[in-house]
């Protein structure tokens, strides 16, 4: 059963709220405008111009931007009520999307959250699988984006996919929309959200445009906030894109330093470093942070590359990392903060004790090691199986055997079923 | 849920601002307890046959800035409907609610129920009723919950708060925007093993269903584990053949969960596990002289009284050989007698 398809619920008929929603309109632009709408509505409505009359009432809508905000709600859902029933919604809806997309300067406080609510009332009543929704939730992005209001915004997000699916969006529109939620996560802070919708755009370039400007600045700022960014450390979905496979010809010292980032340890990066001289300040990149960032990512690689030892020494960390044998414990713990790794320090014996780490690079060896884990688990799994069942056949044998001594106890008498019964149990405790 | 329910929910329609608060237009979320549902389900059961709809209150908590709201309980409220006019029964509705807060003084009134999901301008009116200042919500809006009840479909839920709408107040008086807000429902493990076990009988003609035990569900587990485990390793063996595109995400996650099993020497292993056992041997002898104990000393008891009514014969021997002193003093077979018990206390 689909939902509802009329959320707004009011009794009267088009022409008498309409004339109501006219008076409302007039009296709140007293002053500003001489022309009463309600008299010009009046003879349209008599030749039954109903399209005419919500031309009138929609561009009149100005106003309410200024109406006291208890009663903003209320007109405006009177008029999407009105413009509903209209067979051309969708012309209407541009300037009321425009209209809540200005300021509303009776509300300073509370403005955003009321052109929010009657936007997301417009997103509602709309058919689902209708494109204008597309139009309308780019407007939702632009009043979030100018709010700063991300954070609601934020749960809704999950559904994004099934939405563009729906509105059978091509891959220019998906694009956009991703960048405007990119955009307006940025703006919030919200460093995660706007590098994952960021790679998603990316991910909308057909192979063929992958050189193109566009895709190149795109990528380039994808790669960017990917390498400044404090706590992500896979490059792995950058580097499987088309769009940043394209940089190795227009951008090489940037896709350099990616694979760097990739794959190797942190004397190649200082390598990269004395290479080229001055590209980290010219692509305004912070140097500590990456230097940083390199150091967890070594400590990530050499502790995967331990092997069967699983443990490495203070020394072995200090080399790699090029630092003080003091400061070990302190990148160590920092290195498990981030995630990368799990284990435990032994000051005593001066070792890192790995239980986990992770694989920068997850190749066929690693999945090697993954089937094999699989398969000891599970055959572990059978053993503790078959031990269960033959437990419970056990069981119910001995149920079985107790309920025949008591039989033969009823039917042979006293002490000629009773020894037997001793006997059998004694056997069972043997065993 | 059907796709016809996407909708958008960023704003919660500006309501009246609670004394000494900011009104705010944070969006609301909704959990939805199961029992509610179930006695939801249960009230369009027993409905009369002419009644499309029926309807009941939401009683509930509400979380301390209105983003949350709860709903636990409800109670049904009869009400008429005809197509001109419906009726509540309002003092019905508030007798019951004062009855319910004296039982569950921390649950409110949160909004009310319709075992449909059709919304219409009745709907609108009680919406109103329950949103209003004094009895209703105010100043939280009211949550209106539609349940479709028609047999052989899927149930399901909607949630709703409502906004205004209108321009004079004798309009805006009978009617209202529904906005639908997000809603989850939530149950514990226990309640969704237990719901398991009862909907399985329901495919049996006994109509009965054997409770399982603790081995059975044993069992059943690793046969489920093995069953995922044969999945992800088909996956695996997929990506080694080169058959499948292999997800280092994925990967990164199975390598992550494989290595969350401690490694330790069998040789360990095997010493903590006799360890274990002799603790558990320890505590089964521990606990087999206890009841011997005791069963000693409820015979002693009882042997203690049977010589009190002057019958020696059946008593222990020791007891038995100061059965003529006791005969003649009451008292002192008392005081005997509870030096029969000392041994055992010990």
């Amino acid at each position: 059963m689909p939902a509802p398809t009329n959320t707004l619920l009011i009794e009267g008929s088009f022409e008498e709220l309409a004339e109501e929603l006219a008076r409302y309109l007039d009296n709140q632009g007293q002053g500003e405008q001489t022309s009463s709408l309600h008299s010009e509505i009046g003879s349209l409505l008599q030749d039954n111009k109903k399209d005419e009359v919500l031309k009138k009432l929609v561009s009149g809508s100005t106003v309410l931007n200024s109406a006291p905000e208890r009663e903003f709600i209320a007109a405006y859902n009177l008029l999407i009520h009105l413009v509903r029933q209209s067979p051309n919604m969708n012309m209407f809806l541009p300037v009321i999307c425009r209209n809540l997309s200005q300021p509303i300067s009776s509300s300073p406080s509370n403005g955003a959250g009321l052109a929010l609510s009657i936007l997301s009332t417009v997103f509602n009543i709309i058919q689902p699988d209708s494109d204008t929704r597309y139009h309308v939730f780019l407007a939702i992005l632009n009043v979030i984006k100018s709010t700063s209001n991300f954070e609601t915004l934020r749960p809704q997000l999950k559904h994004l996919d099934a939405w563009l699916a729906q509105w059978e969006s091509d891959e220019e529109e998906q694009r956009k929309l991703y960048l405007a939620v990119s955009d307006a996560a940025s703006d919030a802070g919200e460093v995660e959200d706007a590098y994952a919708y960021l790679v998603r755009a990316l991910r909308t370039i057909p192979s063929e445009e992958a050189s193109s400007d566009e895709a190149c600045t795109l990528s380039l700022r994808a790669l960017k906030s990917a390498l400044t960014h404090p706590t992500h450390f896979d490059f792995q979905d950058l580097t499987s894109l088309d769009s940043i496979q394209a940089l190795r010809k227009s951008e090489p010292t940037y896709f350099e330093l990616l694979e760097i980032f990739t794959s190797e340890l942190l004397d190649d990066f200082n390598d990269f470093k004395d290479e080229h001289d001055h590209f980290l300040a010219d692509a305004e990149l912070d140097g500590a942070a990456l230097n940083r960032k390199m150091r967890l990512l070594t400590l990530a690689s050499i502790a995967a590359s331990t092997g069967q030892t699983r443990s490495l020494p203070y020394s072995a960390i200090a080399r790699a990392l090029q630092i003080p044998a003091a400061d070990v414990e302190m990148w160590v713990i920092d290195v498990i903060r981030a995630g990368l790794v799990e284990g435990k320090l032994s000051q005593q014996t001066q070792t890192f004790l790995i239980h986990r780490s992770t694989y920068r690079v997850f190749a066929e060896n690693q999945w090697r090691e993954v089937a094999s884990r699989l398969d000891m688990w599970r055959s572990s799994l059978v053993g503790v199986l078959a031990v269960v069942r033959q437990e419970k056949e056990a069981f119910i044998a001995q149920k079985e055997q107790e309920l025949r001594e008591l039989d033969s106890k009823m039917n042979g008498g006293g002490m000629a079923g009773y020894r037997p019964g001793r006997q059998q149990r004694n056997a069972v405790e043997a065993e | 849920m059907a796709d016809a329910d996407s909708f958008l929910h960023l704003a919660r329609p500006l309501g009246p601002a609670a004394v000494g608060s900011q009104p705010s237009t944070a969006p609301l979320s909704i959990v939805l307890q199961p029992q509610a549902l179930f006695s939801i389900l249960d009230h369009s059961l027993r409905r009369n046959q002419d009644q499309e709809r029926v309807i009941g209150t939401l009683l509930g908590v509400r979380s301390e800035d209105g983003t949350e709201v709860e709903i636990r309980n409800c109670y049904a409220v009869p009400h008429t409907e005809t197509a001109e006019q419906v009726e509540v029964d309002m003092d019905y509705q508030k007798q019951m609610l004062a009855l319910h807060l004296r039982a569950n003084p921390r649950e409110v009134l949160v909004g009310w129920y319709a075992t449909s999901s059709e919304l219409n301008t009745f709907s609108a009116l009680i919406q109103n009723f329950y949103g209003q200042q004094g009895d209703g919500t105010w100043p939280h809006p009211a949550v209106h919950l539609t349940v479709s009840t028609v047999p052989g479909q899927d149930i399901e839920a909607r949630t709703y708060i409502s906004a205004p709408i209108g321009v004079t107040p004798e309009r805006a008086a009978d009617s209202c925007l529904f906005i639908p807000v997000p809603y989850e429902i939530k149950y514990g493990d226990a309640e969704k093993s237990g719901l398991e076990m009862i909907s399985g009988a329901k495919d049996r003609e006994d109509r009965s269903q054997e409770i399982l035990t603790d081995i059975e569900s044993l069992e059943r587990s690793i046969e489920q584990v093995l069953e995922m485990l044969e999945r992800v390793s088909n996956y695996v063996s997929n990506v080694l053949d080169e058959e499948t595109v292999p997800s280092s995400a994925l990967g990164q996650f199975l390598m992550n969960a494989l290595s969350l099993a401690p490694k330790v020497d069998p040789a360990d292993i095997e010493r903590d596990f006799n360890n274990h056992i002799q603790d558990v041997l320890m505590v089964a002898y521990l606990a087999n002289t206890i009841r011997t104990q005791i069963d000693l000393s409820n015979r002693l008891a009882t042997a203690a009284l049977t010589m009190g009514s002057g019958d020696a014969i059946g008593g222990p021997p020791g007891a038995g050989g100061e059965g003529g002193n006791q005969k003649n003093s009451p008292e002192n077979r008392r005081g005997k007698g509870r030096g029969q018990n000392r041994p055992q206390e010990q």
